[in-house]
C-alpha cells in the first residue's frame, strides 16, 4: 500500500468580491458576488514509503494547497486522499502523530524563548518519552550542528539557524511522513545546501516519505529522483527528473569544439548561439532539426569534438510553463 | 491652517474606515449609560435624597458623564506610545512645521466632535425612551462657568494622557501603567459615580489632584452644587494643574527625546 | 488523557510566564494593580451605597455583594481559562493556527490556552475568599441544597460563557475577519455587576436571551438566596447544554470551511 495516495483530488476556493464604498457594503449584505478558483484540479498520484518527491510549479500552481490537504488543514472539494492509511482531514490524532508539516518562513518556535522551550511543548503534545526525546534531540541537533544554539532565545538566531531549529522541532516525534513547503526560501546559498544535505540524509537514514515543494531548482535537482509538476492545479508531469527533458524539451544543446576559427555568423545561421568563446561554441537547435544539422556541422566545419545534450532543466521547465500559458 | 485641515480630513476617513470599531466603542458607553441610569433609578425608588443628590440631579449626572466622557476623557494621545516604541514616525513631525502635540490635538478635535454628536444622540434617545426627569440649569452664569470648566478639563486630560504616553520613552511596558492609571483617573474624576460616595478624607485628598476637575467639578457647577468657595478653589486648582502639566510635558518630552536619540531611535 | 492535557496546559503556562517575566514584569504588575483598583472602587461603592440606602431593588448589602462577587468569579475564571480566544484571529492571520491544527491536540483547547497567565490565578484566589465571606454573612440563612444548586449553576454559567467564546473563535477561524465582537460580550457582561432586577423589561430581555448574563450570574446568585424557581434552574441548565452543543457544531463547521492563509 502506498504511503500517500491521492485520487481525483480537487479544491476550489471562493473569493468574495465587494464593491468599494458604503453602497458596496450594504449591497454585500444581501448578495455577494464571488469568483471560484480551482486551486487543485482533479489530481491523482501515489507515493511509496521512503520516496523523496518534489512538487514543482509556478506560484499558484496548487503545490501548497495540495500539501495543506494532505496534512488535513483543508477539506477538498472532491476526490480522495489517504496518508499512512488515514483520511487527512479527519484529523485523527493517531495520524497527526506520524507526520510533520514544515512551512518555510512560518515558525512554530516561540520568539522570545530558547528553542528548547518550544521543544518541550511539542514533547508533551506528541507524548514523546523522556528517553526518546533525549535521543532524538541529540541526534538531530548533531546532524544540523546546532547543539549549542538550543539555549539561546530564538530571536537572537540567524535565519539559517532558526530554520534548523524549526526542523528539529518538527522532527522531534520522528514522523514517517514529512511535508516540506518551500523550506529553502529566504536562506543563503550555504544554508540551502546544508538544508538539502540534511533532508537527503534524513530520508536515507529514517526511510521517511518526503514531499518537498520548491521553486528552487537546486532543491529538486539535488534531492528528488521523482518530480511532480503542477500548473494551474493540474499535474502535467509525474515521473523521473530526467524524463522531463526527454518529453518536453523542444531543443537540443550542441557543444562544439573547433579546430580553427570560424566566424559567429556561420553558426547563427544554424541556430541560437549560446556561448561563443573559441574554441568552444554552443548552439541551441530545434530537436527535429538536430540530426540533420549535426551532419551538416560535421561536414562543413573543422570540429575536434561535438556533443549533443539536453538543455538545462530550469530552461525546460520555464519554457514549458511559458508554452502552456 | 491648511495642514490642520489635512490632518482633520485624514482622521475622518480613518474613522469611516474603521466604522465597526467605532460602533463597538460606543456600545461600551451605551452600556455604561444604561447601567448607571437603571442603578440610580432603582436606588432612588426608595430614597429621595442620597449623597446630596435628588433623583433628577443624579440622572442628569449620569447623562452628563456620558457626554463629558466623549469630549474630555477621550484622546488619541494614547497612540503616542505606539509611535515611540514602534519606530519613531514622530520624527517626521519634528521636522515639519507643525508641533507634535498640536498635531495630536487636531486629531482629538475631530474625534471629540464626532464622539460628542454620538453621545448627544445616545443620551437624548435614552432620555426620551425612559421619559427621564432631568435637571435643567437656567442660570447663564452657571452655564458659562460650566463650559469654561469643560475647556480646562479637556486640556487637563490631554496633557495627562500625553504624559502617560511619554512613559514609553523609558519603558516598552507603558501600556500596563496606562491601564492602571486611566482606571484610577476615571474613578477619581467621578466618571462612574459622584465623589460624594467616597469617604470625605479621601475626597479632600483627591481635590488636590487634577482628577476631580475632569468630570466631577464641571458637573457640580452645572447642577448648581458648587458654592463660591468651591468655584474659586476648583478653578484655581484647574489652572494650577494645567500649568504644571504643560511645563512637565515640555520637560519630559525633551528628556525623552534625548534618551530616544541616544538609543539610536 | 486528562494528565496529557494538563501537562500541555502547564507547559504553555510556563512558556508564557517565562516570556512575561523577561519582557513585561512592569506591565503585568500594573495590570493587576489596575484590576485591583477597579474591583476596589466598585466594591467600596456598593458598600457605601447600601450602607446609605439599605436595599437595592429589594436586596440587602450582602445579597447585592453576592451578585457582584458571583459576577467577578465567573468573569475572572473565564478570562483565566479562555484568554487565548481573544487572540484567535491573530493566530489565524499569522499562520500559527495552521501549525496548531496539524498537531495531535484539540485546536480549541490549544488556542484558548495560548497565553495562559498564571498571575490570573492570584486574582482568582482572593475573589473566591471574598465570595466565601459574603456567602457566610448573608442575612438570610443558606441551605445546603441552595449552595449545591448555586455551584451547579455557576458551573453552568461557565459553560455558557465558554460556548460564547467558542462561537467567537469559530467566527474568527471561518471568516478570518471579525475580532471586535467579543467585546460586545464583555460589555454586556459588565451589566451583571448589579442585580438584574434594576433593569427594565426590554433591557432584561437582551441580557437574558441575547447574551445570557442572567443565566451566568444572576440566576446562580438567586438560587443561593432560594428565590429562583425550579423551572428557571432547569431552563438555565438546558440553555447551557444547548448552547454548548450549538457552539461545538459551529466550531466543527468552521474548521471544515477553514481556508488557511495563502502563501
Amino acid at each position: 500500500m502506498a504511503a500517500i495516495s491521492v485520487k481525483n483530488l480537487s479544491k476550489s476556493f471562493r473569493l468574495y468580491q465587494k464593491e468599494p464604498g458604503l453602497s458596496g457594503s450594504i449591497k454585500s449584505l444581501f448578495h455577494r458576488k464571488f469568483t471560484e478558483t480551482k486551486a487543485v484540479d482533479n489530481i491523482s498520484f501515489d507515493i511509496n514509503e521512503g520516496e523523496l518527491v518534489g512538487f514543482i510549479g509556478p506560484n499558484g500552481a496548487g503545490k501548497t494547497t495540495t500539501l495543506k490537504i494532505l496534512s488535513g488543514l483543508l477539506h477538498p472539494t472532491s476526490g480522495q486522499a489517504s496518508v499512512l492509511g488515514f483520511v487527512p482531514w479527519q484529523r485523527k490524532q493517531a495520524f497527526q502523530r506520524q507526520f510533520a508539516l514544515v512551512m518555510g518562513q512560518k515558525n512554530q518556535l516561540w520568539w522570545d524563548l530558547p528553542a528548547q522551550e518550544s521543544f518541550l511543548l511539542n514533547k508533551e503534545i506528541y507524548e514523546i518519552s523522556d528517553s526518546q526525546y533525549k535521543k532524538t534531540i541529540s541526534k538531530l541537533s548533531r546532524m544540523l550542528e546546532i547543539e549549542d544554539l538550543l539555549k539561546i532565545p530564538v530571536r537572537k538566531l540567524s535565519l539559517g539557524q532558526r530554520m534548523k531549529a524549526e526542523l528539529v522541532c518538527a522532527l522531534l516525534h520522528s514522523p514517517k511522513v514529512l511535508l516540506l513547503d518551500e523550506p529553502s526560501i529566504g536562506l543563503d546559498v550555504i544554508a540551502q545546501e546544508k538544508m538539502r544535505q540534511f533532508v537527503k540524509n534524513y530520508n536515507q537514514e529514517f526511510n521517511s516519505t518526503i514531499i518537498l515543494t520548491s521553486h528552487y531548482m537546486g532543491d529538486v535537482l539535488r534531492l528528488c529522483r521523482r518530480v511532480i509538476v503542477l500548473n494551474e492545479g493540474e499535474i502535467i508531469f509525474d515521473g523521473p527528473l530526467e524524463k522531463i527533458s526527454a518529453k518536453y524539451s523542444k531543443e537540443k544543446l550542441f557543444k562544439i569544439q573547433l579546430e580553427s576559427q570560424i566566424p559567429k555568423e556561420e553558426f547563427e545561421k544554424l541556430g541560437k548561439v549560446g556561448q561563443y568563446e573559441l574554441p568552444l561554441v554552443t548552439i541551441t537547435i530545434p530537436r527535429n532539426e538536430a540530426t540533420e544539422k549535426a551532419s551538416l556541422i560535421l561536414d562543413k566545419f573543422p570540429i575536434s569534438d561535438l556533443t549533443i545534450e539536453e538543455p538545462a532543466i530550469e530552461d525546460i521547465i520555464r519554457h514549458f510553463f511559458e508554452r502552456k500559458k | 491652517m491648511r495642514k490642520y485641515l489635512a490632518v482633520s480630513r485624514i482622521t475622518v476617513s480613518n474613522i469611516l474606515e474603521y466604522r465597526w470599531n467605532f460602533l463597538i466603542g460606543h456600545l461600551r458607553s451605551i452600556v455604561l449609560l444604561v447601567m448607571l441610569y437603571y442603578l440610580w433609578t432603582a436606588v432612588f425608588s426608595k430614597n429621595n435624597n442620597l449623597f446630596g443628590y435628588g433623583l433628577a440631579q443624579m440622572i442628569t449626572y449620569v447623562l452628563l458623564v456620558t457626554i463629558i466622557r466623549a469630549i474630555v476623557l477621550n484622546s488619541r494621545t494614547d497612540n503616542i506610545s505606539g509611535e515611540i516604541s514602534g519606530g519613531g514616525k514622530f520624527f517626521t513631525y519634528l521636522l515639519q512645521p507643525i508641533g507634535y502635540l498640536r498635531y495630536w490635538f487636531t486629531i482629538d478635535v475631530v474625534y471629540k466632535i464626532i464622539d460628542l454628536a454620538a453621545a448627544i444622540i445616545e443620551v437624548t434617545l435614552l432620555a426620551l425612551i425612559v421619559k427621564a426627569t432631568l435637571f435643567l440649569q437656567t442660570n447663564p452664569v452657571s452655564i458659562f462657568l460650566f463650559l469654561v470648566s469643560l475647556g480646562l478639563a479637556i486640556l487637563l486630560y490631554f496633557f495627562l494622557s500625553a504624559l502617560i504616553s511619554y512613559v514609553t520613552f523609558w519603558t516598552y511596558q507603558g501600556w500596563g501603567i496606562r491601564f492602571a492609571f486611566v482606571l484610577f483617573l476615571e474613578f477619581s474624576a467621578g466618571a462612574f459615580f459622584p465623589l460624594n460616595v467616597l469617604p470625605a478624607t479621601f475626597v479632600n485628598f483627591l481635590k488636590l489632584t487634577p482628577f476631580p476637575y475632569l468630570v466631577f467639578f464641571p458637573i457640580n457647577i452645572y447642577l448648581g452644587k458648587a458654592n463660591f468657595f468651591d468655584l474659586v478653589f476648583g478653578f484655581s486648582m484647574s489652572a494650577l494643574w494645567l500649568a504644571i502639566l504643560f511645563l512637565t510635558a515640555k520637560v519630559v518630552w525633551r528628556r525623552g527625546l534625548k534618551i530616544y536619540e541616544a538609543a539610536g531611535g | 488523557m486528562v494528565t496529557h492535557y494538563l501537562k500541555i496546559w502547564w507547559q504553555l503556562g510556563v512558556i508564557n510566564f517565562n516570556i512575561q517575566y523577561v519582557a513585561s514584569r512592569i506591565s503585568t504588575t500594573f495590570l493587576i494593580l489596575g484590576k485591583i483598583i477597579r474591583f476596589g472602587f466598585f466594591f467600596f461603592f456598593l458598600v457605601a451605597l447600601l450602607t446609605n440606602t439599605k436595599t437595592l431593588a429589594g436586596f440587602s448589602l450582602y445579597q447585592t455583594l453576592l451578585f457582584f462577587m458571583t459576577f467577578n468569579f465567573v468573569d475572572i475564571t473565564i478570562q483565566f481559562l479562555l484568554r487565548g480566544i481573544y487572540l484567535a484571529r491573530q493566530l489565524v492571520r499569522e499562520g500559527q493556527f495552521d501549525s496548531i491544527l496539524v498537531k495531535p491536540i484539540n485546536p480549541l483547547f490549544r488556542v484558548a490556552s495560548h497565553n495562559i497567565d498564571f498571575l490570573d490565578f492570584f486574582t482568582l484566589v482572593p475573589t473566591i475568599i471574598i465570595l466565601g465571606i459574603v456567602i457566610s454573612r448573608l442575612e438570610t440563612p443558606t441551605t445546603f441544597l441552595n449552595l449545591l444548586i448555586y455551584f451547579a449553576l455557576v458551573l453552568n454559567g461557565l459553560v455558557v460563557a465558554t460556548a460564547i467564546h467558542i462561537i467567537v473563535a469559530a467566527v474568527a477561524v471561518w471568516t478570518q475577519e471579525i475580532e471586535q465582537e467579543i467585546w460586545i460580550y464583555r460589555d454586556l457582561m459588565t451589566m451583571g455587576r448589579f442585580p438584574l432586577e434594576i433593569y427594565s423589561a426590554p433591557v432584561k430581555t437582551v441580557i437574558t436571551f441575547i447574551i445570557p448574563v442572567a443565566v451566568m450570574v444572576t440566576f446562580p446568585a438567586k438560587a443561593l438566596l432560594g428565590i429562583l424557581s425550579t423551572q428557571l434552574v432547569i431552563v438555565s441548565l438546558t440553555i447551557g447544554v444547548l448552547l454548548l452543543a450549538a457552539s461545538l457544531k459551529i466550531w466543527s463547521l468552521a474548521l471544515k470551511n477553514y481556508t488557511s492563509v495563502s502563501g
